[in-house]
């Protein structure tokens, strides 16, 4: 049998415990987005040589974003920021449609705006206790008015919590 | 990472410093049992040659935790019993239940568990009463877990808040643990130890849809991996070896 420090050591041990269980939450902080994003970018055919297109990022100078409510009012989301290149775009979980409208710079006209239109499939996800449930989606089509943007492609249908992937390539029309 | 996990964190690396910094009585009375063992070496029998130990031990953190937990109940109990040349049995098993009663998620669950494996002391007994061990261990744990329905809210401020029901769901966790610990003998028979284990689940894709908050044994339902440790209270049981020539006599 051991003599010694035990008596210390379980001391020690017992008024860890209650420092550790003085910390012991009820319910853990969520600690990652709860709404996911379709993420979109802006691009530019710049040149094309013998039919090869190159194409460069395109900066928006003065862009205006903004989602199309149920009732079908705009409701700017992106307002008073410049030369954009990246923005996201939130769906609606409780319809398979959603529209966004963009307007490549706030000098023009209400008539240059432009809307996207998305059709997908939502499916409700788990991500964990902490953060209860959220839906992903599965986009199935975008499509778009052509003021000023010329086309838009779809790079990656499924929309989760993942932010690093580019769901939308906006091709803005070259006159602009 | 989240404030209780960094201070159970913390509480395990201090207590394991603690135990390796402090100077240990346990090595030095290794050291010394070497020497006497070095000099009657033809006199002392071979531990494992004398007696037999069945150990029964119980967890005292879980009612700590269990009193000051809103959401979760559980208790943990170890058997264990020594085969040769360090090596001991290890049965282990369970219960508990987790009640979650969020705003925007509410269930609960239960569930019993059973583990088997072994502990390896790395300190070789040198004299038969000599029961302070040092170990690492492995286990095979499985739980059969009862989850009821449970309700859930999207929370949406733009499009507004959807609400739906999982529907209830029996399933069976299986996991991995590697253990390390120490157990020392306070007065006869009666002794104390620590483990702090590391928990892998083996069967992570049944957990998907709604895992539970606390799988008693195991830990946080949602995670893939988890980090845990008990304080035990141990009784432990002993008697001695027959020889083979004495039965043979009778």
């Amino acid at each position: 049998m051991i003599k010694g420090n035990k008596g210390l050591t379980i001391v020690l041990l017992l008024s860890l415990s209650i420092v550790w269980l003085a910390c012991t939450q009820t319910r853990q902080p969520c600690a990652q987005p709860k709404t996911v994003y379709v993420n979109a970018a802006c691009y530019h055919v710049v040149a094309d040589t013998n039919k090869v297109a190159i194409i460069a990022d395109t900066l928006l100078p003065n862009p205006i974003v903004g989602v199309i409510d149920t009732a079908g009012y705009g409701v700017p989301y992106y307002i008073g920021y410049h030369n954009v290149f990246q923005f996201s775009m939130f769906l609606n979980p409780n319809s398979d449609t959603c529209r966004w409208f963009i307007n490549t710079d706030s000098t023009f006209t209400a008539s240059s705006f432009d809307t996207l239109t998305f059709v997908y499939n939502s499916k409700l996800q788990f991500l964990s206790n902490a953060c209860g449930y959220t839906y992903y989606y599965n986009l199935l089509g975008v499509t778009t008015t052509k003021h000023n943007i010329d086309s838009v492609i779809l790079e990656n249908t499924n929309v989760t919590s993942n932010v690093n992937v580019e769901h939308l390539k906006i091709y803005i029309h070259p006159d602009f | 990472m989240s404030m209780s996990s960094i201070s159970k964190y913390i509480y395990i690396l201090t207590f394991s410093l603690l135990m390796l910094c402090c100077p240990h009585p346990l090595l030095a009375q290794s050291n010394a049992d070497t020497t006497a063992a070095d000099t009657t070496e033809e006199e002392v029998k071979s531990p494992d040659a004398t007696s037999h130990q069945l150990a029964l031990s119980f967890d005292v953190t879980q009612p700590f935790i269990n009193h000051y937990s809103s959401y979760r109940e559980g208790y943990e109990f170890a058997l264990d019993y020594y085969l040769h040349k360090e090596l001991y049995l290890v049965l282990e098993g369970g219960w508990g239940s987790a009640h979650v009663n969020y705003t925007d998620l509410a269930y609960n669950s239960k569930n019993s568990y059973y583990a088997f494996g072994i502990n390896k002391s790395l300190i070789s007994r040198l004299v038969p009463n000599d029961w302070d061990m040092v170990f690492m261990g492995v286990r095979l744990a499985a739980a059969p877990i009862e989850r009821t329905a449970g309700t859930y809210t999207v929370v949406d401020s733009f499009w507004g808040s959807s609400s739906g029901t999982i529907p209830p769901k029996n399933f069976l966790g299986v996991w991995a643990e590697i253990t390390a610990g120490v157990r020392l003998e306070l007065v006869k028979g009666f002794c104390v130890g620590w483990n702090i284990r590391g928990k892998f689940m083996l069967n992570g894709k049944s957990f998907a849809d709604l895992p539970p908050v606390y799988i008693a044994g195991y830990g946080k339902g949602d995670k893939g991996s988890t980090f845990d440790f008990n304080f035990y209270l141990t009784y432990a049981l002993r008697w001695k070896k027959e020889h083979p020539l004495s039965v043979l006599s009778k």
